[in-house]
């Protein structure tokens, strides 16, 4: 593989400069959940328990993905940049995008359990896939790669949407979710990928989880959608 | 520094190119002729990578050409083409970014001399504007391999003359091997060395201008006086009006009698009669 890593870089700064929906979007969900937040703590709004606003900064891994290569793709191509530089571009990206998510939400997370933990429950997904459990260092680093893991399976899907084989496997997605529910033995195959990916007691499996699976589906990408998307 | 080897590019059940084989050498202005859907567009993405051929093989500066192995050294940005909408100067800034060799100097300069706003958002611009612009970046990068993919489209007269000065200007102040593609032959003529003309996805002229001018000319006289002299010529397009053949050639100069006029024949005419435009008999 013939990388530039200095273009590479140029790429995602590229990329970082032209996601402003995404942050836009961001910034708009967390605001409104340190809205309901406050909502709470002065009493206009009483519920048992709230979504941490932190996570709503999970928006900026939900947003950034779909855009980078549905949107920024094509005009970095249009401004000569080569696949492979845009390919690890785009990786530098979802590093730092999660870095930057998994801090955010770990010190939101913080500043809620020791400011409002009084007013009502705020949900977090770090305590609700038990990440927090192991320390905040070990959360950080299984959010981290999770939501690394996140992120480039929405690329990929989003990158396969110009193709026959993006439509099958939205639908065998969706298949996989219906059918695999109620049917007890794929169910438990199901609850064993999750266990994997999110709720395994075992960091460093858990981890290893996601990098595996990142990789795999990055280079899936790599070889068989990048290479054959039109510019 | 770009070669094809018998390169065959299908979409489907369409064959845009049929079994190339093209040899470009460095430092020179090619102009790559050819109807709409001729394959020239398909002939430059091959060269830039950014389609793999179905069988053949692209090289560029030695090296095999694919999408995933996309040459460093080429510059395409293809007419046309979805640009970031920011501001003219963001633009050129974010092109340099991806360029190692791109001048900036040459950049602002001709943007005032083509007089284009640049903090004008990219959007804003005029049609002719927007394909000014990306030829400039094309033509500040200072790659070893440029390609233009109809530059002068949306432009009026003026621009296309400031567009053939630039083009100009670019290549003299740093040679390297420039591929125009365009339907205005006779005004690229004045810029460019050699010429390829694609019809149906095959090669059906690479020559220099220069040899085209000499061997390219008409002759007309009476049918009867103009049929035998063609003989052994390469006729490429013939019309025949009451009793009067005007036969256009491309080859060697002849002799001809009084009673039948030779003229040059001018690079539109020459193209038009190569892909096929002059083939039918008009009898009156």
């Amino acid at each position: 593989m013939n990388v530039n890593f200095k273009k590479a870089w140029a790429i995602s700064k590229i990329n970082f400069r032209h996601l402003k929906a995404a942050y836009i979007i961001t910034v708009c969900l967390m605001l409104t959940g340190v809205a309901n937040l406050i909502l709470i703590m002065t009493g206009l709004n009483v519920t048992s328990g709230i979504v941490d606003p932190g996570n709503y900064a999970y928006g900026a891994a939900i947003f950034a993905p779909i855009f980078i290569p549905a949107i920024n793709f094509k005009k970095i191509m249009h401004l000569n940049g080569k696949k492979t530089d845009f390919f690890w571009g785009c990786l530098f990206n979802y590093i730092i995008i999660a870095a930057v998510v998994s801090f955010t939400d770990i010190l939101v997370y913080i500043v809620t359990k020791n400011t409002c933990s009084s007013y009502g429950y705020v949900i977090n997904l770090v305590q609700a896939f038990g990440w927090i459990a192991h320390g905040i260092v070990p959360a950080f680093f299984q959010q981290f790669f999770f939501i690394l893991l996140f992120e480039i399976f929405i690329h990929t899907l989003t990158a396969m949407q110009n193709f026959w084989f993006g439509w099958v496997t939205d639908v065998a997605l969706v298949a996989i979710i219906s059918v695999f529910t109620p049917i007890p033995v794929l169910r438990s195959a199901l609850v064993w990928f999750f266990y994997m990916i999110i709720f395994n007691p075992t960091v460093m499996i858990q981890i290893i989880s996601c990098i595996v699976l990142s990789a795999f589906l990055f280079a899936l990408y790599y070889l068989f959608i990048l290479k054959e998307q039109r510019i | 520094m770009v070669h094809f080897d018998k390169v065959t590019k299908c979409y489907k059940r369409t064959m845009a190119l049929d079994h190339v084989t093209l040899d470009l050498k460095e430092n020179k202005i090619y102009c790559l002729l050819g109807r709409n859907g001729a394959g020239k567009t398909t002939l430059l993405k091959l060269i830039a990578g950014h389609i793999n051929a179905s069988d053949g093989k692209v090289e560029v500066d030695g090296k095999p050409v694919s999408t995933l192995k996309m040459p460093e050294c080429v510059n395409f940005i293809e007419n046309r083409a979805t640009q970031f909408n920011v501001k003219v100067e963001r633009l050129l800034q974010t092109a340099k970014e991806l360029d190692d060799d791109f001048d900036m100097g040459f950049a602002q300069k001709m943007l005032e001399k083509f007089q284009l706003d640049k903090k004008k958002k990219y959007n804003h611009l005029s049609f002719g504007m927007q394909t000014m612009l990306t030829t400039l970046i094309s033509l500040a990068s200072n790659s070893k391999v440029v390609i233009l993919d109809e530059p002068v489209l949306g432009f009026d007269a003026i621009m296309r003359s400031q567009f053939y000065e630039l083009l100009t200007d670019s290549f003299e102040n740093h040679p390297r091997l420039i591929i125009v593609s365009t339907h205005l032959i006779d005004e690229i003529a004045k810029s460019a060395e050699d010429l390829i003309i694609i019809d149906k996805g095959k090669i059906l002229l690479q020559s220099t201008i220069n040899a085209v001018d000499e061997k390219a000319y008409s002759i007309t006289g009476t049918t009867k006086d103009v049929t035998p002299i063609l003989s052994g010529l390469h006729v490429i397009g013939q019309k025949t009006i009451g009793g009067f053949t005007t036969a256009y050639i491309y080859d060697r100069h002849i002799e001809v009698p009084s009673n039948i006029t030779i003229q040059p024949l001018g690079l539109q005419e020459f193209f038009i009669n190569m892909v096929g435009g002059n083939t039918n008999e008009c009898q009156l």
